[in-house]
């Protein structure tokens, strides 16, 4: 009766909502570290590479920037080994420090940063609304 | 607290040594000292006479500026590690504190309908800028349709054309009111279907029993355009029977659609109202053109996506940003000179102002209108000593345009929100 057709490929095929995500850590093995997404060793803990599955420069160049602006870091960097993987691998060389500590570390001054961001941004459109009250109310507020 | 309590009145024992030890210091000095030195070891060694509090003025300037020059763009990189001068003794490790006193943001401007924004982010890196910014256009959710199920289709536009045609209109409906389907069937919280019927008129149906004035106009056929509009929302779901139920049962049993809602969606408080639809402006999008007779028959489900797995997920036209032009005049210049770069600037950056005499100088007046194009540095190295074209680091020059499902703040909001989560994500892995 109905011809169906898809509009692109299918969906879940690329884009992974968030509740799968925390599944998709990798799987690779190394050293006696397995299925964790830290590789390094047991000896040295103060280097490390973290390979996240998933993401891509978004988040790695900003935990890059993070991770460089710690004083305990020596040595950060990520790199994609290969653009149709959705891995990054990012690389936390320290002066000491545990580097998986820093590397979350990193990512709550980030997370500590995005709050900010997200109030200051607040504060300010509601401010600018005030002072310039819109023509047509209806258009701007979804509900 | 506790701890930098503790750390705190130690050094002020120290200080009250050293103080003590430099007697010949001028008391103000000792007190500006003693009022920096709250709040940590850092801070103490930060306030120590001899440790540098800023960098070289042509530093600091390389630091914060990208210089336009004829040939190229100079210092273009941002220095991110912290011990990057630590040779002149200044620490360049991120602060919270430092951060959100110097973080500022300004609306410039919302369009009439506050679908774009444009606004001003001071006192972030680029890392997280771009971060946001990619974020907008690939990861931010939208509602799109997915599937097309087409029972006619008679006009010239070819099936699966017409299908990504549908695909790629907004829909005005926010999408944090769906879950995404990813492999569950279709049903009241991750679906919406739309209804497409359309027919044009023959030409002879037209001809037979029409008026005169009719029958004067029949030599144009007819013609209609499908707009967005024609669109109908099905709040109860998919209209189209199941083949194989549809040949089994006929009136014994209720045959299964395409989708399986468990109730109405206008029955749902989120929907009750505020239909969903297609907005004023973006009702008005073509999907096809009838010749007579022609017809198109389907229903569309849209789900949530996003951008990375199609562009039609996006939320935005376009989210980008630029960085602050700052003109600089090296030295003054007037009168014939002045003419001669307000003409050079293609965008109006310059204005003259008129000084005694009958004498004319240049100013910049709008610097934010400049697009670093250097036509005012072309012409000769005097006009490039006249003249320097730069761009601030840290403010950056936002805007949003909003393809209607939510409006550019909420947008904004959202991508902060998904980059948190990422690095939430991060942390939890690892704890």
């Amino acid at each position: 009766m109905s011809d169906i057709y898809l509009t692109n490929r299918l969906t879940y095929s690329l884009s992974l909502p968030p509740r799968t995500l925390s599944s998709t850590i990798s799987q690779w093995c190394c050293r006696e570290l397995l299925t964790k997404m830290e590789h390094g060793s047991y000896a040295d803990n103060s280097n490390a590479t973290f390979s996240l599955t998933d993401e891509d420069h978004t988040l790695a160049n900003a935990v890059r920037f993070s991770l460089n602006q710690d004083p305990r870091v020596s040595f950060s960097g990520y790199s994609i080994p290969h653009p149709s993987d959705n891995r990054v691998n990012i690389r936390v060389q320290t002066t000491g420090a545990p580097a998986r500590e820093v590397l979350k570390d990193a990512c709550q001054d980030l997370m500590m940063m995005c709050q900010h961001v997200r109030s200051t941004l607040d504060v300010a459109v509601a401010d600018f609304k005030l002072r310039n009250p819109p023509k047509k109310d209806e258009d701007t507020d979804m509900k | 607290m506790a701890k930098k309590d503790q750390k705190m009145s130690e050094t002020e024992t120290e200080e009250e040594e050293t103080e003590a030890e430099s007697m010949s210091e001028s008391e103000s000095g000792s007190e500006e000292q003693k009022q920096e030195s709250k709040g940590g070891g850092i801070d103490y060694i930060m306030s120590l006479p001899d440790v540098p509090r800023n960098l070289p003025p042509h530093v600091e300037l390389q630091r914060t500026r990208v210089f336009a020059n004829i040939d190229a763009p100079t210092h273009t990189d941002s220095i991110q590690y912290s011990g990057a001068f630590a040779s002149v003794g200044l620490d360049n490790s991120f602060r919270l504190d430092q951060f959100r006193n110097n973080f500022r943001v300004e609306v410039i401007r919302f369009s009439d309908d506050g679908m774009d924004m444009e606004f001003d982010m001071i006192g972030i890196d680029p890392a997280i800028a771009n971060a946001f910014r990619r974020i907008l256009i690939a990861e931010v959710p939208t509602m799109a349709i997915e599937k097309v199920f087409i029972a006619n289709n008679t006009s010239l536009i070819q099936d699966e054309v017409l299908a990504h045609r549908l695909g790629l209109i907004p829909i005005s409906v926010d999408p944090r009111l769906f879950e995404y389907a990813e492999n569950n069937a279709p049903n009241e919280r991750n679906t919406i279907v739309f209804k497409l019927h359309v027919q044009c008129a023959k030409d002879l149906e037209e001809e037979k029993g029409q008026s005169k004035k009719k029958k004067e106009e029949k030599k144009v056929p007819p013609r209609i355009t499908v707009k967005a509009k024609d669109l109908k929302w099905l709040p109860k779901g998919s209209e189209f029977y199941l083949e194989s139920e549809d040949s089994n049962s006929n009136s014994s049993s209720k045959s299964k659609t395409y989708t399986s809602f468990t109730c109405s969606q206008d029955s749902l408080p989120k929907f009750s109202n505020n239909k969903i639809g297609f907005k004023e402006p973006l009702d008005d999008i073509n999907i096809a053109r009838l010749g007579p007779g022609q017809e198109i028959e389907l229903e569309a489900q849209a789900v949530k996506g996003v951008g990375k797995t199609h562009a039609k997920w996006s939320p935005v036209a376009t989210a980008w940003y630029r960085m602050l032009p700052e003109v600089v005049l090296l030295e003054e210049i007037e009168d014939e000179d002045a003419e001669t770069l307000k003409e050079k600037c293609p965008v109006g950056v310059f204005d003259i102002e008129d000084i005694a005499n009958g004498r004319k100088r240049l100013t910049v007046a709008r610097p934010r209108a400049c697009t670093l194009c250097r036509e005012c540095i072309r012409g000769g190295e005097e006009w490039e000593k006249r003249v320097s074209l730069r761009r601030v680091k840290d403010h950056f020059i936002f805007t949003i345009e909003s393809t209607g499902a939510l409006p550019p703040e909420v947008l904004f909001t959202e991508a902060v929100k998904i980059l948190e989560s990422k690095c939430e994500r991060v942390i939890s892995e690892l704890s």
